[in-house]
């Protein structure tokens, strides 16, 4: 049986040297009896989990983060401050998050989550130096999901929430200053040829993706199958992890040699910019999308910063 | 039914000035105020979805849903109406499905609560209703259009009651209706094949009906035989059906949906007609894409402006007494109107209206006269602004803005090489151009002033993509609004002059999304079965040298662009030829110039050549031979052009790699 495996195209990124091993790890899970077509022109990033609900795909490699207006328990990790690296993120999914999101794939999107994985560090490409809370006052900056575009606002930039093919011509005119993404696809893209400020604000540091399959082709597999798959896919899972930290690093070291500098904020800097008076904008949105949905969201973002061992923040 | 076409149609004439007004809104808030909105983006992209979808039934009206009749002319009227009647009737079981699978996609996402995924969080099913019924109204208008065209309709209450039923089964069958006997076919399929065949029946009688049903059964069990051959196999069988769809006249986007839809029903592991509707919605719901209705817009209000005229006339002054003055005039102002048109059926319509007859009255050749506006016209999609370039970029993910630029300096050298034709014809052929008159230097630069509003618009239109104030799909709204002050200026705005361009403007959207529609579900299929990827690694393993490659390519569209609209062209094209370019190593700029100018060569070559049938429609008496004879020279023009850009790729990349 072969499956098709929709991806989204993004060069040079940890998130494709993954989805590159899964037809080589599936096929040899099961013999070759399963295989695996990757597939990057099929599916816009935005329709990939639906195809898979629908079964017009099979497999994908899916972004939580694009569900977040959905479901926000799909965007946890973006509000502000909770999560600030890779350590707390795995920490997070590995306590209760992981879990009770896999629940939902299953439920309300008819997929089985196979592995769990992040995109490398978001960092802020910017044309101008944005070093200080008021560096962010009046700057256009293109955003992905509504927690951050919440915090943007409340700290006086302006969220523009252009579509990712628009985002070089914009960058390129002035028409935005900055945008935030992942290190290595910003490095991939070469946006610091266009915008050489390299920030990393801690701001949703960490944005997760899966592979994951559409629940009644899991279903038809064997047994024997299914479970061989989840031990490879267990294995990539780990392998993921492990790799995080290098990926960014090699994608820091190449922008260094073409003299471009990741700048981190200091921690007093991202205490002022995600101070409860702005993010509880995220915060709110939150809970009214958690109330929509009929859960309790103060008590879900609190068993979350209890798991870290943080105090929940004011504001939230 | 025409009452609720109508409504539709003034629904997304609404449509269309209000997304202007949107766009325009987010231009100025951000340039001046530095206060992008968060919402504009959004929203305008689903008022063209909306534009687009309730704009098919206006678009089916007016005849503009392009369909290749000519090939039908040498049969006996009789039969050509018969076959057109038929190829309605495939047309309408591809939109029949397609709404019946929107329907239950836009329910589906309505009940899942799906949100789109940026700052607005909207909740799809209410962008998406438009589509739903847009389609279904579609079908409707097809069925109308099929009863109109018949001589005796036996029963309009059964028909009626026909879809009324057909409805009702759909509905009971559910989202997933249940396999005949655990075959790859669904009785919700079946329910439509035989609605299609009961109401030819009632409509047209049993010839009809049974060469409809034998059609539906004979290419069912074709393509599911074809399931699992090989793919030069199944390649060859996807070209001989869309070859025959388009010479029996079935409308080119519908053709393009019928492949798809037999893809996806027949050779696909299992049948996914979910992806009628997912390729619907989501191929128009496309940011970059709203620059169609602007630019197409921008035109429109030009064309009624009056002011072509006055810049073709001051042309004809400064060019006086050359020889064939008035042609090189003619070539100049189509450049001039290119720049701030998107189109060039616009230009077309434009120059042919105003070169043709003030060239005819002052005694110059036919065949010149109405071969030079074809081929000026034919730069409208070259010179920036061009829907063409905004539909490649959009569609292989290219930059618009390095593509316009990109069509600069070839479309001045195109420009210069219609002139040189010129020259060539008139001295070979002197009474083809009488003299012109002198004019003095004072009466020349009086003239000039004309060319004013179209300096402010190119102004408008280039300054604001590359000052910054507004992204390349922006700058389609502000050369709208850039226009509509021109036809202010000149005080022809009216309540009438907006209605009637906007409605234009949503007609054409509509017919031009419909076919980017047709092509994204039938491209859906070509990707999933690999047939992309086999070709490209063919061509690899040929080890064929580039330029041999480039030249099949190159024969390739001058045979489709013969019989093959533009547009539909590049789309039906691109997901095959473009991963062959890429894997070549060539530039995807340089390719998207090229084949901006095959599909120039397109418009013009007979037997389907819209641009000939645009200066027909203009030009009143003048048969369509003549107009084809005039053209072949500049035929030869672009063909050498071609082979130009292919040895000196500097020509188009130069400029875009300056702006960089
Ligand atoms: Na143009
Ligand atoms: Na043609």
């Amino acid at each position: 049986e072969d499956l098709t495996m929709g991806v989204l195209p993004s060069p040079n990124s940890l998130y494709t040297k993954m989805m590159e091993q899964v037809p080589e790890r599936i096929s040899r899970a099961t013999g070759g009896a399963v295989t695996v077509s990757l597939n990057d022109s099929l599916v816009g990033g935005t329709q990939i989990t639906a195809s898979v609900r629908d079964g017009r795909v099979p497999m994908s490699g899916a972004l939580h983060t694009y569900l977040a207006g959905e479901d926000p328990r799909m965007g946890l990790f973006n509000l502000p401050g909770l999560i600030n690296n890779m350590a707390e993120y795995a920490y997070l999914c590995e306590a209760f998050w992981c879990g009770d999101i896999e629940a939902l794939w299953e439920e309300r999107w008819n997929s089985v989550v196979l592995a769990e994985g992040a995109w490398c560090s978001q960092a802020l490409f910017s044309k101008e130096p944005i070093r200080t809370l008021e560096d962010f006052k009046g700057k256009r900056l293109r955003v992905h999901n509504p927690q951050t575009a919440a915090l943007m606002e409340a700290i006086g930039a302006k969220p523009a929430p252009l579509p990712l093919s628009e985002v070089p011509p914009a960058l390129e005119r002035g028409v935005i200053d900055g945008v935030f993404t992942s290190t290595c696809y910003g490095n991939g893209q070469e946006y610091w040829r266009l915008a050489p400020n390299v920030q990393n604000w801690q701001i949703g540091p960490i944005t997760g993706w899966v592979v994951i399959m559409n629940k009644d082709t899991w279903d038809g597999l064997s047994e024997e199958h299914r479970s061989a798959i989840q031990i490879e896919m267990d294995a990539l899972e780990k392998e993921a992890l492990y790799d995080f930290y290098s990926s960014v690093r090699a994608a820091v070291e190449e922008m260094e040699a073409e003299g471009v500098e990741l700048w981190t904020a200091p921690a007093s800097e991202v205490e002022r910019v995600t101070a409860a008076e702005f993010a509880g904008a995220s915060y709110k949105q939150f809970y009214d999308r958690a109330a929509e949905l009929g859960f309790d969201g103060k008590a879900y973002v609190k068993k979350a910063f209890e798991v870290l061992g943080k105090e929940p923040r004011e504001g939230s | 039914m025409n009452r609720l076409a109508g409504i539709t149609g003034v629904i997304s004439a609404i449509g269309v000035l209000a997304m202007t007004g949107i766009v325009g809104y987010e231009v100025l808030s951000r340039s001046l105020f530095n206060e992008p909105t968060i919402w504009s983006a959004e929203i305008s992209t689903y008022l063209l979805v909306a534009i687009a979808f309730l704009g098919l039934t206006a678009a089916l009206r007016g005849g503009d849903h392009v369909q290749v009749e000519v090939l039908l002319t040498g049969l006996p009227d009789r039969w050509s109406r018969r076959l057109l009647c038929f190829g309605d009737w495939l047309g309408l079981t591809m939109v029949a499905f397609a709404a019946w699978q929107m329907a239950f996609f836009n329910y589906a996402e309505y009940v899942n609560d799906t949100r789109d995924w940026g700052l607005l969080a909207t909740p799809q099913w209410i962008p998406e209703l438009p589509v739903s019924i847009g389609l279904a109204l579609f079908a409707a208008g097809l069925l109308l259009e099929i009863m109109r065209k018949s001589e005796r309709v036996f029963s309009v209450i059964i028909v009626a009651l026909l879809m009324a039923g057909l409805a009702i089964a759909l509905f009971i069958l559910g989202a997933r209706p249940p396999s005949i006997l655990g075959t790859r076919l669904d009785w919700g399929s079946a329910s439509i094949a035989i609605w299609i065949c009961l109401s030819a029946l009632a409509i047209n009688g049993p010839g009809m009906a049974g060469a409809v049903g034998a059609a539906l059964i004979g290419v069912s069990g074709i393509y599911w035989l074809a399931n699992g051959l090989g793919l030069a196999a199944v390649g060859a069988l996807i070209a001989m059906t869309i070859l025959v769809l388009l010479v029996i006249g079935v409308r080119v986007a519908l053709a393009l949906g019928i492949m798809g839809l037999l893809t996806l029903l027949f050779l696909l592991p299992t049948p996914q007609l979910s992806v009628l509707a997912e390729r619907s919605w989501n191929s128009v719901n496309t940011f970059t894409l709203t620059a169609v209705p602007m630019f197409v817009l921008m035109g429109a209000l030009l064309i009624r402006s009056g002011v072509t005229r006055e810049m073709f006339d001051a042309m004809g002054k400064w060019f006086g007494r050359t020889p064939g003055g008035l042609a090189h005039a003619s070539v100049g102002a189509s450049a001039v109107f290119a720049a701030v048109s998107g189109s060039s059926l616009a230009t077309a319509a434009t120059m042919g209206k105003v070169a043709c007859p003030e060239m005819i009255e002052r005694g110059y050749d036919r065949r010149l006269t109405y071969g030079v506006v074809a081929a000026g016209a034919t730069l409208g999609i070259l010179i920036p602004p061009s829907i063409a370039m905004i539909i490649y970029g959009t569609t292989v993910g290219v930059p618009v803005t390095q593509l316009f630029m990109a069509g600069v300096i070839p479309g001045l050298l195109l420009s210069a090489g219609f002139m040189g034709c010129v020259l060539i014809w008139s001295l070979l052929r002197p009474e083809a151009t009488p003299r012109g008159m002198h004019y003095s230097l004072a009466e020349k630069i009086r003239g000039s002033l004309s060319v004013l509003p179209f300096g402010l618009i190119i102004v408008a239109v280039l300054g604001s993509l590359y000052a910054g104030f507004a992204t390349p799909t922006e700058a389609g709204a502000v050369g709208a609004i850039a226009s509509l002050l021109v036809c202010a200026m000149r005080r022809m705005v009216s309540l009438r002059l907006l209605y009637e361009t906007a409605l234009e403007t949503a007609r054409i959207t509509s017919f031009l999304l419909l076919i980017v529609v047709g092509a994204a579900i039938m491209s859906w299929g070509f990707d999933f079965l690999q047939i992309p990827r086999s070709l490209v690694s063919t061509v690899d393993n040929a080890n064929l040298p580039p330029w041999a490659v480039v030249l099949i390519l190159a024969a390739l569209y001058v045979v489709l662009g013969m019989f093959v609209e533009s547009i539909s062209m590049m789309l039906m094209t691109l997901p095959v030829t473009f991963p062959i370019i890429i894997a070549l190593g060539l530039d995807p700029i340089w390719f998207g110039v090229a084949l901006v100018v095959m599909i120039e060569l397109g418009l013009v070559t007979p037997p389907v050549g819209i641009v000939l049938f645009v200066l027909r429609g203009v030009s009143g008496d003048v048969p369509l031979r003549d107009i084809v004879y005039g053209v072949l020279p500049f035929v030869v023009v672009i063909l050498l052009f071609q082979v130009l850009i292919y040895f000196v790729p500097e020509l188009v990349l130069w400029l875009p790699e300056q702006t960089k």
